[in-house]
């Protein structure tokens, strides 16, 4: 290598757009919140639980493969291994005095033991053992517990209690077929999810059906078991309940999420609570439970501590622990209002599912909460649940008998039929219709058509519409277009049966790809006086989605200009249109025109739904041409017309946060450092965004600004202990690590690095930055010493990163390349190649990022013996250079490794040329100095080289002469700063007699393809002696090795020059030498042993009478050895081996013989 | 929102103030010279400059100095002081000049400058007006201000929300502090 790419992938180092740690800070009352997430790592981390004191976290992770017991203290911060049990552990229980932790053991049992953990001394042991089955766990108090067993595993299961420090024999509270039991605090009820056989001679455990609802089992047996069915479609699995025992928590699996057919633990599970009176013969009141999470986040396994709901979800493919304050997604002091101001600014379907069962929940006037279970009815229809949507049907039926709505029951059946014909249509195998089908889909119509024929008005337009979306289905097209004609839209007065039209006819006419009559629904539609503004403007983006969808901007323009002359103005569309219009013009040039001009717009309309609509089209077209400015200007405009108190003003801020790093990130890129350090200082004004504070500090060191180490001791003065500070601190001694010699001074910095950092990752515990840096130090450390202890380590800190920052391509980007940089500094060209390509998958902003990778996965190529793809690759990076002013410094560096691929490929004379125009190189100025007596040397190496691969023996012996020149010559090779060993491992560099080594076998190679064997022996008898000189001081195996194979070549020589008996003598030499290699390296063979011993059966083989085999050597038996091993491993590398030593182990016998 | 501890110690410092003035000023260990900030106002009745004298003769900050160093207002000085960290051309309002108190008293009493974009319109209007309401300052910092906000062009869509760039909103106080001093007519 001539040049050291050490540092691009550090100053590549970009993060992510921080989310302020909320983990008990019971923070986030005025905005919905979101679940806090407390592990991390691609693995899977369940059955989360917290001690009593909130200050330990427990859960099971198969991060090791088996699911293990891990344990976090405190709660965010990084997890350790508590047991290693060498098989898996689940259901961890802690104590109610937080002293044990009681779980199910799969050690000495694989169908499971009941164990107990001493938390303080980690001394454990199991209570039962192989004579029966044990799953599942609960604290009775803190000195008895309760297990779910079964005798063997086809048996039924039954609740055991036991005393764990008498251990008194088990006792049966419960025999039933159950999973999930749990304990009320004051244990006096068990509560669990019954269970039941499905088949007669398959256990319970392996085939049941879960029924619905919970048993309540009261323990004193004073009272009668109480079943509790939640008034929720699905199961209900799960339950738990809270500290202070007033509340039941449980999971509901509400739909057919995965779509198989049935409900069941394989779906979507949302986290419901229902208020508890224990000492109530029946503790749970008809209440409806309260949701806690929205159905998008997938969680279970709730469990209780005294101010935090811990569980387990699925986000981003692998489970880990979250956790919400106690009363979940939605503050359980806010009110009608509240819920429905959140409901306007909730961006999903799931999010405002979450705010209207709140609603329900909330709203006393029945009238109220029909409309709002309509809505609920809209909105899983559209997410095609089902299941919900039929419940909720159910609910309308049965409140319309406390009112007189007189449309509420018709509605509700016709969208009951809507919604089982959906879901009959759905179950259609491959959507082949069946003759069933058919048929009960007719006798829904006729249903349908009974209950339209007492209807009028809006009631009667959605029975044609339900009848028309059936007729379409089943085939009857004329039929469904015809009663679609029907329906006069602007008739209708419900949104929602207008937006169930919509969705109608944008269905069918999306099918038949007919345009102008989707343009003709979304402008007639998008000006109905019933639909709110907010759905008016919906549709007018639809439109326009529609009218410019799959056109060039010219023609875009010309449309909206059309359609600007033919409508209305002042209407929704118009406006959008007018907006559209303006955006269609922009560009770098005409920016501040065009912001102007919508700003105008903006400023004559004070409706918010219109102002937000106008700045999220602005917003979102200017960020795909990148345009930061007009992004800004609107993202600023809009949070600062939003007062606190309304729910859009936390989406607003959260845009102009993002939109302020993103125009730091683009002012960087575009070399505008001044206004790039401005603006990322000014995130760091406002949030503790880690990543501000990078951007911030590259920035400031491109501007020379000053010093940064003063800037921040200022800055912090009043707070020096303050976690960025530590942060920070850290990310400035890193920086600079890399370089740092000698290796006391670097591991000086290294541990005040480490110490600053370790200050401020408690603050940080889920920070991507963090744990990045932590194993950039590490990585650095691991460059230095070798010590694989701490390259396993950084690996850890770069993978956790990676899993952290799964919303932030830029630190992914970065991550990427480092993990797969380490791997190759290990040798694991392979998993490096893995993480190479990953990254290649993210685009590149910097051009020297691009060259880095390219480079990285050339080399990696070449060192898993694929040259040619080595050689494509650089090739690439070759093309990349010379297109980009800025890469030029990286040519020379380039070209050396293409011709060195070129040259493992066989390509010599695509190597030759490389060299050659490297060569030319060196005579022009250059931005470094490339004359250098080290880059000489390399490049005389690398002509004499590919020369050898050309068969010009003479061209290459006449550039070894000028590499020996230069060895020979008294200046050092290198600068001081760049001797061998200063910069560590990776910076290996050889030595002057490594090259005097690689000289004379070079010169020995080119002298024997002249015919000059003598020559070529001395070459060759100089490299062996030098190498002899060298193995005495190193003692290293390689040294030995090549003194093997120089000992081969010298028995060649001598035997291309008649000389038998020294030949056999240099064989001999080899294979003693090769012997050693072998033993020390606990190799059965090698290449070069196996080369000497056919060398010397050959010889003998060949020989006159006089060459006797050596008696001390047993050629025989050391061929015989050989052929043993290379039989026993097969290899097709050893493929000719096999052959010729079978052969000549034969001849050799037979000679014996 | 100032919390309850914070008022008992105020309450306990005013309290214990008005023991020493009643006993011996020097007996509580007081040391303030005279004019100073603390200390007893001089013959004239005058204190150092942002100091006032007040009703029981002891200089203590005028509301300038109070708005000048209170948390929210120290944070001024990132961006709007000549070479701020936070400065951005066109972005950053650039008359004002939050480096000294000085300056800033000063500067305030001038019109916006600078801004470019939404925010341009408001080029040109002073920063303080007779009242809170029909102060640039104020409306930039209060959204209730804000939104009723009307001078020539510039109106509330064109100002931008200063606690939008800087963590923890200014408290009701230095909030009351700002208007007071506005309603006062911005005494240096």
């Amino acid at each position: 290598m001539l040049i050291s790419t050490n540092k691009i992938g550090f100053f590549a180092v970009v993060l992510w757009f921080w989310l302020f740690p909320l983990f008990l800070t019971g923070a986030q009352t005025t905005s919905l919140r979101q679940p806090v997430r407390l592990t991390a790592g691609a693995s899977n981390q369940s059955m989360g639980m917290l001690d009593p004191q909130e200050t330990a976290l427990y859960f099971i992770s198969d991060q090791n493969a088996t699911s293990e017991l891990f344990v976090q203290t405190p709660p965010d911060s990084g997890s350790r291994l508590l047991l290693d049990s060498n098989a898996d552990i689940a259901w961890p229980k802690v104590s109610p005095d937080g002293k044990r932790l009681a779980y199910i053991s799969y050690h000495s049992d694989a169908s499971g033991d009941l164990c107990v953990l001493n938390l303080d001394d980690l001394e454990q042991r199991c209570l039962t053992g192989i004579e029966s089955s044990e799953m599942q766990v609960v604290w009775l108090d803190s000195s008895n517990v309760a297990f779910l067993t079964r005798p063997s595993m086809h048996e039924n299961h039954s609740l055991h209690s036991i005393n764990i420090d008498n251990r008194d024999a088990a006792r049966t509270l419960i025999s039933q077929n159950m999973i999930n039991p749990t304990v009320s605090p004051d244990g006096r009820w068990i509560a669990f999810v019954p269970v039941e056989r499905e088949a007669e001679r398959v256990g319970v455990n392996f085939s049941n059906r879960t029924k619905t609802g919970l048993i309540l089992y009261p323990i004193d047996g004073a009272s009668a078991s109480v079943s509790y069915q939640p008034d929720l479609p699905g199961v209900t699995g799960f339950p738990a309940f809270s500290a202070c025992g007033r509340f039941l928590y449980f999971s509901q699996y509400l739909n057919d999420t995965n779509r198989d057919g049935v409900i069941d633990g394989n779906d979507n599970s949302v986290l419901f609570r229902v208020e508890f009176q224990s000492k109530e013969e029946k503790p749970i009141l008809n209440t409806q439970p309260e949701q806690l999470t929205s159905a998008a986040w997938n969680c279970n396994y709730p469990s209780l501590s005294k101010n935090l709901l811990v569980m387990t979800c699925s986000q981003a493919g692998s489970l880990d622990i979250y956790t919400l304050p106690l009363d979940g997604a939605i503050p359980s002091e806010w009110n009608p209002h509240d819920v429905k101001q959140h409901l306007q600014a909730a961006r999903s379907h799931w999010t405002k599912l979450l705010l209207f069962a709140k609603l329900l929940n909330l709203e006393k006037q029945t009238h109220a909460r029909i409309d709002t279970l309509h809505e609920m009815v809209f909105l899983h229809t559209q997410l095609r649940e089902y299941e919900s949507a039929l419940r909720y049907c159910d609910q309308i039926i049965r409140l319309t008998k406390e009112t007189d709505i007189q449309t509420a029951v018709p509605h509700a059946k016709i969208m009951q039929e809507q919604v089982l014909h959906r879901r009959e249509d759905i179950a259609l195998i491959h959507g082949q219709l069946s003759e069933r089908y058919i048929q009960s889909e007719l006798q829904r119509i006729d249903r349908l058509e009974k209950l339209r024929e007492p209807l009028s008005g809006d009631m009667q337009a959605l029975a044609d519409l339900v009848i028309s979306e059936i007729r379409f289905d089943i085939g009857h097209k004329n039929q469904a277009k015809q009663l679609i004609t029907k329906i006069n839209p602007l008739e209708i007065r419900s949104p929602l049966i207008i937006k169930t039209f919509i969705h109608r006819i944008a269905q069918q006419e999306s099918l038949s790809g007919d345009r102008q009559a989707l343009l003709f629904l979304y402008h007639h539609m998008s000006t109905h006086p019933s639909m709110s503004i907010s759905d008016r403007l919906q549709l007018s983006e639809d439109f326009i989605t529609e009218l410019t969808r799959g056109e060039d901007r010219e023609t875009r323009k010309q449309l909206v200009d059309a359609w600007l002359q033919k409508i209305k103005p002042d209407t929704e569309l118009a406006v959008m249109l007018q907006v559209m219009q303006l955006l269609l013009d922009l560009n770098e040039q005409n920016q501040e025109a065009v912001r102007a001009g919508i700003f105008e717009i903006y400023k004559k309309h004070k409706d918010l739904d219109k102002r937000r609509a106008i700045v999220l089209q602005t917003i979102k077209t200017a960020s795909k041409l990148g345009i930061e400015y007009l992004q800004y200007q609107f993202a600023t405009t809009w949070a600062s017309l939003l007062k606190r108190s309304n729910p859009e003003r936390k989406h607003a801020e959260d845009l102009y946060e993002k939109i302020v790093l993103e125009r730091a990130y683009a002012e960087l890129f575009k070399n505008q450092v001044e206004g790039a350090r401005a603006h990322f200082f000014a995130t760091t004004l406002r949030t503790d965004s880690l990543e501000a504070h990078m951007g911030f500090i590259e920035a400031w060191i491109r501007e020379k600004r000053g010093d940064l180490w003063d800037h921040y001791k200022k800055r912090f003065q009043k707070n020096p202990d303050h976690p960025i500070h530590h942060y920070v601190q850290a990310y400035l001694l890193a920086r600079d690590i890399a370089g740092i010699v000698p290796h006391e001074k670097f591991y000086q910095t290294f541990d005040q690095a480490f110490s600053h950092l370790k200050r401020s990752a408690g603050s940080f515990p889920r920070s991507p930055e963090v744990q990045n840096l932590q194993g950039y130090l590490l990585h650095q450390k691991f460059v230095r010493n070798g010590n694989n202890h701490d390259a396993a380590s950084a690996y850890n800190h770069y993978y956790l990163a990676l899993d952290l920052a799964y919303r932030n391509p830029r630190m992914q980007a970065t991550l990427l390349l480092q993990l797969g940089l380490l791997q190759a500094q290990l040798g694991n060209h392979r998993m490096a190649i893995k993480y190479y390509q990953q990254r290649d998958r993210l685009p590149y902003v910097r051009s020297d990022t691009q060259l880095s990778q390219r480079m990285a996965l050339a080399k990696s190529y070449f060192h898993i013996h694929d040259h040619q793809q080595a050689v494509a690759l650089a090739r690439e990076a070759l093309k990349l250079v010379k297109s980009r002013s800025e890469l030029q410094a990286y040519l020379p560096l380039v070209m050396d490794r293409l011709a060195l691929y070129n040259n493992a490929a066989q390509d010599y004379q695509d190597a030759f040329d490389l060299y050659v125009q490297l060569g030319e190189l060196f005579e022009k100025p250059h931005q470094i100095e490339l004359g250098t007596p080290i880059n000489r040397l390399k490049l005389q190496l690398g002509l004499a080289s590919s020369a050898l691969g050309l068969k010009k023996y003479a061209t290459a012996t006449e550039h070894i002469h000028q590499v020996q020149a230069i060895l020979t010559a008294s200046t050092a090779l290198r600068p001081e700063t760049e001797q061998p060993g200063r910069l560590g491992i990776n910076a290996f560099k050889l030595e002057k007699t490594a090259y005097q080594i690689l000289a004379n076998g070079l010169l020995a190679q080119a002298e024997r393809g002249s015919g000059n064997y003598q020559e070529a022996a001395i070459a060759m008898q100089h490299r062996y002696d030098m190498l002899a000189k060298r193995f005495e001081t190193t003692n290293t195996d390689e040294d030995l090795l090549d003194m093997a194979q120089a000992s081969y070549h010298l028995g060649e020589y001598a035997y291309k020059q008649n000389q038998p008996v020294q030949a056999r003598l240099h064989f001999e030499q080899g294979l003693n030498e090769s012997n050693q290699y072998n033993q020390r390296t606990g190799s059965g063979v090698n290449p070069t042993g196996l080369r000497l011993l056919r060398a010397l059966a050959e010889l003998h083989l060949q020989a006159e009478p006089k060459m006797q085999q050596n008696q001390a050597l047993d050629l025989t038996q050391q061929v015989e050895k050989a052929y043993e091993f290379i039989c026993t491993h097969p290899s097709p590398n050893w493929e000719r081996d096999r052959f010729l030593l079978g052969l000549y182990l034969t001849m050799l016998k037979i000679q014996n013989t | 929102m100032q919390s309850k501890k914070t008022n008992l110690l105020m309450l306990f410092t005013n309290s214990a103030l008005a023991i020493c003035l009643a006993v011996w000023l020097p007996a509580c260990g007081g040391t303030d010279e005279v004019g100073t900030e603390g200390g007893a106002c001089r013959e004239d009745g005058s204190c150092d400059p942002g100091l006032k004298c007040n009703a029981d003769n002891i200089c203590e900050a005028g509301l300038f100095t109070k708005i000048f160093r209170s948390p929210a207002f120290q944070r001024c000085a990132n961006c709007h002081a000549p070479g701020a960290d936070g400065f951005v051309v066109g972005v950053t309002e650039a008359t004002q000049n939050w480096s000294t108190q000085k300056t800033a008293w000063q500067t305030l009493q001038g019109k916006a400058s600078g801004m470019t974009g939404n925010q341009a319109d408001c080029n040109g209007v002073a920063f303080l007006g007779n009242t809170p309401e029909t102060s640039l300052l104020a409306a930039a910092l209060d959204e209730d201000i804000r939104a009723g906000y009307v001078n020539g062009n510039c109106t509330s869509d064109n100002i931008s929300d200063m606690t939008l760039k800087i963590q923890g909103d200014p408290t009701s106080q230095e909030l009351n502090l700002l208007k007071e001093w506005i309603t006062k007519g911005a005494p240096e």
